[in-house]
């Protein structure tokens, strides 16, 4: 019965100094691995706040007006370009016809005079691939530098009547949430290497860690198996 | 030594052989990104393919004896070269960049649940298999829980493991021959998919053993190169493309402007895009808990799958196994480093809304192009990514059909069966699971990185748990297995068939429960632990291990005297 006893193998309760030490060893290891893994994902999930992006702060304040009409045409201009930004987020959203309509008719009410119906002639033709002169649109909202936010008006506009336009849809409220409130902390917006530093630590050092891990322990098994004279017979 | 010169010499042919056809072709650009036969990337698919035969071939000539020779270093540099060109699949190569390309700071989950795994095997798997000297895993948990329905049963599991793992690389093979023939997706399955089975019983028929390192050379290489290009052309970091890309996701999540245009001509910038960077961004869907799920799910499935863990039989000795484990994981790394690169720069390149939507896994070779690579380096990355594929596909089918005719013909259809009909019954087995996997990939069910993930899964719930408690616990026996894998397997069974019907539009009750908590990508992160429990207790409430195999464990494993 004693005899029997002592071939029983349990991680917990290591019964030779070998395997006490190997099993240090290995916890060690597993330490190290898990909070470099998700010690750090969990740290980032408590030190992150809903950051939402400035463009959607300043859009905001903008929205209310947009409903009752107060709005200026500055005011009109900065919400188009918010839309773009928005349209200009993924492909899906660019199939999206109401951020269009609503993007067509700021835009619209952002220009003056004859432009207004210039724009409703391109938003005519938004679709039929026809190429499109919008430097008048680009000037209007600020955005003529701006080569990202250019290239998405042609895809943006949407054949609307001026008696349709709708300016702020607040059905289209959950999916601004959606897209332009980020969770942020200082671990996220640090740069190192030109990397946000969380990224630069999940998608680099992590992988790092883990190649120093098992170069750490490769060191102190070959040694440890010297020392308990273990695997000799493999040599 | 000689053998290595033969390597270097070949491995020096071929690329240069590549250098010579990209001189005509230096002039061209790539402006358009799809249709078409591509005739040089064609040429460098066939010559890749073939020079893998080749040296197989006369690495078989010149016989597997001392083929750990060299000396100490060299095997367990090999072998990790090994391990790691056994592991880079069309997963790696174009379903880690496209999962990140479309779901962002979500895809690291992968990147690292990938590369970790490798940790948990070394530190509590590796050199105790070794140790315990069997020949392949399910020897492994027949001989330990001393059951041969538990083999065959676990056999079974590993079939379908391979098959899981093999749709998801069908999947990646067909979208680079529709690449690079031109052909729909469909057609490009069954065609690759006939390629590969032609790979497989050729060199299976000329006993072709691969030579993983050759092939782990090519792979990196033709990764690595237009990382290089890319982070040189548009002006960052490129001396190590790795940190260079930085400043690209920096670009993405600010929208900064550069003085760069695409092959299409479109301005190298993107609206101002945080949700691609920042941590599990309400925008791509995914959550906090989806991405600690899948990475611990992949982890662990690493630390499961059989032809991960049957490389650790054939090195002569336990620190080898140890040694080439690091060295893999090292040689892993390389690609891991590098494949989130490839998405960023898909997503800045491709911003312009005129490049349309396009296929998230073929994102690799997109990018190449949209960065105006030179031709024949895009092809070569083609066909980087189609011989990853190959070779895990080729190496998956013999492990899938040696065990059908092995664990399961052999022992419980015919014990009489000769040699001869094993390797038939083994053939047969090899070409109906090539078409039954070739079906399911014509299906399109998900993304690669997807598909294989629920490999990992699979893994990780069944046949993880088995090895951790077999040689961490002698009290862990025959009775609890049965108990840990029927809990792992049932678990499976629930992820499948409700991911199949919600595939198919059959409304289940709880569907959306089920879809969230027990994804087919990350079920195990609660499957193994309740897998691990049922061992514990079933093992506890019924008679210990017999003695002979808690000797063999103490002695054997553990050095126990």
């Amino acid at each position: 019965m004693e005899e029997s006893k002592s071939y029983n193998v349990n991680f917990f309760k290591p019964s030779t100094p070998f395997l006490k030490e190997n099993i240090r060893a290995i916890v060690i290891g597993l330490v190290i691995w898990g909070v470099v893994t998700y010690g750090f994902q969990i740290l980032l999930r408590i030190m992150e706040t809903p950051t939402p992006e400035a463009v959607y702060v300043e859009f905001q304040e903008i929205a209310p007006k947009l409903t009752d009409g107060s709005a200026s045409p500055e005011e009109m201009a900065k919400a188009a370009s918010f839309y773009l930004a928005m349209l200009g987020k993924s492909a899906a959203l660019l199939q999206n016809e109401q951020l269009k309509v609503a993007f067509t008719s700021t835009a619209h009410n952002a220009l003056a005079g004859a432009e207004q119906q210039m724009l409703l002639d391109l938003a005519g033709k938004a679709g039929s691939g026809e190429a499109m002169e919008a430097g008048f649109i680009h000037a209007a909202l600020g955005i003529a530098e701006n080569k990202a936010m250019m290239a998405v008006v042609p895809f943006a506009l949407t054949a609307v009547t001026p008696d349709k336009l709708v300016m702020y849809d607040p059905a289209t409220k959950p999916l601004m949430d959606k897209f332009f409130i980020h969770n942020q902390s200082v671990l996220t917006d640090s740069i190192v290497f030109g990397f946000p530093f969380h990224y630069f630590f999940t998608a680099l050092v992590t992988l790092a860690i883990f190649v120093l891990i098992c170069l750490w322990y490769c060191g102190v098994m070959d040694k440890m198996m010297k020392k308990h004279g273990m695997e000799q017979s493999f040599e | 030594m000689k053998r290595i010169t033969f390597r270097a010499l070949s491995v020096f042919i071929f690329l240069s052989a590549i250098l010579l056809v990209a001189i005509p072709a230096f002039a061209a650009s790539g402006a358009a990104l799809e249709g078409g036969f591509k005739t040089i990337p064609a040429i460098i698919l066939l010559a890749t393919i073939l020079l893998f035969i080749v040296v197989g071939f006369m690495n078989k000539a010149e016989g597997t004896e001392g083929y750990y020779a060299a000396g100490r270093s060299i095997s367990r540099v090999g072998s990790g070269a090994a391990i790691a060109s056994n592991w880079m699949s069309a997963a790696s190569f174009l379903g880690m960049a496209g999962i990140m390309y479309g779901s962002g700071y979500h895809g690291l989950s992968y990147v690292v649940g990938w590369t970790g795994g490798y940790c948990l095997l070394l530190l509590l798997m590796a050199s105790q298999i070794r140790r315990f000297g069997k020949y392949t895993a399910t020897d492994f948990i027949g001989d330990r829980y001393y059951s041969s329905g538990l083999r065959v049963f676990t056999a079974l599991i590993a079939i379908f493991i391979s098959f899981c793992y093999c749709v998801g690389q069908f999947g990646g093979i067909g979208l680079m021959f529709k690449w690079i023939m031109g052909m729909n997706y469909s057609t490009s399955v069954i065609v690759g998919g006939t390629v590969v089975l032609g790979y497989v019983i050729i060199s299976g028929m000329l006993g072709v053993t691969k030579n993983q390192i050759v092939q782990y050379i090519i792979l990196i290489t033709a990764f690595l190169i237009p990382a290089f290009i890319l982070t040189f052309k548009f002006d960052y970091f490129w001396l190590i493309p790795e940190l260079g890309y930085g400043r690209v996701v920096s670009d993405i999540v600010a929208g900064n402007a550069t003085p760069f245009v695409t092959s299409l001509g479109h301005a190298v910038q993107t609206v101002p895009q945080p949700e691609y960077a920042m941590p599990w961004d309400p925008a791509t869907g995914k959550t906090f808990f989806q991405w600690m799920a899948t990475c611990f799910a992949l982890m662990i499935g690493t630390a499961g799958l059989p032809h991960v863990i049957q490389k650790f039989y054939v090195v002569p000795k336990p620190s080898d196994a140890r040694w080439s484990v690091t060295w893999g994981l090292f040689f892993i790394c390389l690609l891991y480093w590098t494949a989130p690169l490839y998405a960023a720069f898909g997503r800045i390149l491709s911003a312009n809304p005129e490049v349309g939507k396009l296929a998230s896994d073929a994102i690799v070779v997109y990018t190449a192009q949209l960065g105006n690579v030179n031709p024949v380096i895009v092809g070569f990355l083609a066909a980087g990514a189609v011989s990853a594929a190959f070779s895990t596909v080729s190496g998956l089918l013999v492990a899938g059909s040696s065990a059908f005719s092995n664990d399961i013909y052999y022992r419980v259809f015919n014990p009489e069966a000769s040699g001869k009909s094993q390797i038939l019954a083994a053939r047969l087995a090899t070409i109906a699971m090539a078409i039954g996997v070739m079906v399911v990939a014509l299906l399109k069910l998900a993304l690669v990185a997807q598909l294989v993930a629920l490999a990992f899964s699979i893994a990780g719930c069944t046949i993880f748990p088995l090895f951790l408690m077999g040689i961490w616990w002698s009290r862990s026996n025959r009775e609890g297995a049965w108990a840990s894998i029927i809990v792992g397997a049932g678990f499976t069974a629930i992820a499948l068939v409700y991911f199949i019907c919600g595939k198919f539009g059959v409304a289940l009750p709880g569907a959306a429960f089920v879809g969230y908590w027990l994804n087919p990508w990350y079920f195990a992160w609660i499957a193994a632990p309740l897998a691990i429990v049922a061992n514990i207790v079933v093992s506890l409430a019924t008679p210990d291990t017999p003695e002979e195999i808690r000797k063999h464990l103490a002695a054997e494993v553990h050095g126990v005297r």
